[in-house]
């Protein structure tokens, strides 16, 4: 990485004006993404991604803010002339130039490259995607699979500072999508760009990312590497958005060392790595699958909590054991169907719940 | 069952298509007639003379160029003007877009009669002398609509994301007009610019109030009648019919050759 990001957005707002009304789809959002980093806005559909992308391609303009590529400045500059390439979720590809013409438009354009050059990379950038052999069909004759590898062809060909993906997948089927994740990080660890990758599909954020930046409401909520977002979720939301998480909440009773503890009853605890006072409200969640089940009362210093099997759900390479505990809360417990060849409880059953304090994370705290 | 409904479905089929062919058929027959008399109502044994005579009469043939030049230079107008108000009416939201909307179809929608009327009453108003230049801005004006029509049509069912990819991709707005949106709306802009010229080549009545002294074919074929027509004009309605089937074929030729 370059001192330089390779995008920068400082305090950018963009409102939208509607029958006299006036919402704010970005409402001040800070972003500093690097060189060659595999970038995704993720969040749900309404939150500004697909906005704040917009902007630094250059269809709209930010109300107020600034948006650097590479340091310079582009609010104002026309998409023609910033040097970035998108991929659109439709694809956008020109149904009636071949793949080969729909790849040479940009270099085309600018004039960088004379015909044999222009061949040169086309055919090589065709290459990249596997999609030798094409150049002379039209967009309409390939799959969806083909079309998205054409528009990826279309844009890296000029060679853009950074690469911006708008929900790239959504069109394609289940199988298809996950093999072209696997190609998404395979091309971009082979080129090198910077990819900003919008996506409301928290699995393929996770997937393909270096960093995430958790949108919700025109606000990043979060930013931070698949692992931080995942298992320390900073608000609310992104603990609900991002994975099963199961929340529980309740008045810190004592402090253990560099542990809050909550006590809800002589046998039931709930053990928070947190520097909240006693008497403190914390919200804490834990993942599904941190989680123990077992019949008996383990002992050792972590979680503890107290239920009844609410729902089994076999998943094949695992378990989901939805508990109600005897606070009242629902929690989702993951087993894996490792070696147990029976289950280790069914619904009905009285369960016992326990987790190490390191799983256990207070949101905001 | 289903043979029988297929048969009766066949013998429908026929009658339609001798419903519209059959007047051309005899327009096209009238042409080879070796008429004696000043009528051409019976028919009197083949000829190709009237293939040779064709431009025998000057007054005639001055009428079909006039024709011609009214409706190339009409449609040449309409389809670029049209099909810039389609592109608006199809791709962009503006204050007065839906009174631009009615207006098209105020225009599609009024008697030829009405209109004629009163562009007669207007140029008069305006002492604007009525000739081949009055024909052709009456021709654009009630052709113009019917390009925009098929043109919004087109540009309305475009993804507007293709506009954005070729910015993307560093093309000017120039440049994505040319290169994208109009082979895009091409087939729209082409059904636009034949219909224009249909209508102009054969327009009777608004062209009969704008002339003034200017004689198109419609109109010479209309005087005619009184005195009789002559064979020389089945034999050019022949023509024109048969350019436009040639037309058609390549239409379609070209549509095939474009799949495959």
């Amino acid at each position: 990485m370059t001192d330089t990001p390779a995008i920068e957005l400082a305090g950018v707002v963009k409102e939208f004006t509607s029958h006299g009304e006036t919402v704010q789809a970005v409402k001040g959002v800070d972003l500093s993404i690097g060189e060659g980093e595999f970038f995704s806005l993720l969040g749900p559909s309404g939150c500004g991604k697909t906005t704040t992308m917009r902007m630094v391609a250059g269809f709209d303009e930010p109300t107020s803010g600034r948006i650097l590529l590479h340091g310079q400045d582009v609010v104002g500059v026309p998409p023609n002339r910033r040097d970035v390439n998108m991929v659109f979720q439709s694809y956008a590809l020109f149904p009636h130039l071949s793949v080969a013409e729909n790849v040479a438009f940009g270099l085309r354009r600018r004039k960088k490259a004379d015909k044999r050059e222009i061949t040169r990379r086309v055919g090589e950038m065709l290459e990249v995607v596997g999609l030798t052999g094409r150049e002379r069909r039209r967009p309409s004759e390939l799959s969806g699979g083909q079309q998205q590898r054409v528009a990826l062809a279309r844009a890296l060909v000029n060679d853009p500072r950074a690469l911006l993906l708008d929900e790239p997948l959504a069109a394609l089927d289940l199988k298809l999508r996950q093999s072209m994740q696997v190609e998404l990080k395979r091309i971009q660890r082979e080129v090198g760009i910077t990819f900003v990758f919008v996506t409301h599909d928290q699995g393929e954020a996770l997937t393909l990312s270096d960093r995430i930046a958790v949108m919700n409401d025109g606000r990043v909520e979060q930013l931070g590497t698949p692992r931080e977002v995942y298992e320390r979720p900073g608000t609310r939301f992104v603990a609900g958005f991002i994975g099963t998480s199961n929340l529980l909440s309740g008045a810190v009773t004592e402090r253990s060392g560099e542990h809050a503890v909550i006590a809800l009853g002589p046998e039931e605890r709930i053990v928070v790595p947190a520097g909240a006072a006693a008497g403190r409200e914390l919200e804490v969640t834990v993942r599904p699958e941190k989680i123990d089940l077992g019949v008996e009362r383990p002992p050792g210093p972590g979680s503890v909590l107290r239920g009844t099997v609410t729902e089994v759900i076999y998943l094949g390479t695992a378990t989901n054991y939805n508990v109600r505990t005897s606070t009242g809360a629902d929690v989702v417990v993951f087993v894996q169907n490792a070696n147990n060849a029976n289950d280790i409880a069914v619904r009905g059953d009285s369960v016992w719940l326990s987790w190490e304090p390191r799983h256990s994370y207070a949101i905001g705290a | 069952m289903s043979a029988r409904r297929g048969r009766g479905l066949q013998v429908y089929t026929w009658i339609l298509v001798g419903w519209l062919v059959l007047p051309i058929a005899v327009m096209i027959l009238f042409g080879f007639n070796d008429t004696t008399t000043r009528q051409n109502f019976v028919w009197e044994g083949f000829t190709l003379k009237w293939y040779a005579r064709l431009f025998e009469k000057p007054d005639l043939t001055q009428a079909l160029v006039n024709s011609l030049f009214i409706a190339v230079l009409s449609t040449a107008v309409t389809t670029v003007l049209g099909t810039l108000i389609g592109l608006a009416l199809g791709r962009y939201r503006f204050r007065g877009k839906g009174l631009s909307n009615v207006v098209l179809f105020a225009a599609i929608s009024s008697p030829e009669l009405v209109m004629g009327a009163s562009l007669l009453s207007m140029f008069v108003t305006l002492n604007v002398p009525r000739g081949i230049g009055t024909v052709v801005a009456a021709h654009v004006m009630f052709s113009i609509a019917f390009v925009a029509v098929t043109v919004r049509a087109r540009a309305a069912g475009l993804d507007p994301a293709l506009e954005e990819a070729a910015a993307d991709l560093g093309a000017t707005r120039w440049e994505t007009f040319r290169l994208v949106t109009l082979p895009m709306i091409m087939p729209g802009v082409l059904a636009g610019a034949l219909l224009a010229f249909a209508l102009s080549i054969d327009d009777f009545v608004i062209t009969n109030f704008t002339s003034g002294t200017t004689v198109t074919f419609p109109l010479w074929v209309w005087g005619s009648t009184r005195t009789g027509t002559p064979p020389q004009v089945n034999v050019m309605g022949t023509l024109i019919f048969a350019i436009g089937v040639l037309i058609a074929i390549v239409n379609v030729v070209a549509a095939r050759r474009r799949k495959t």
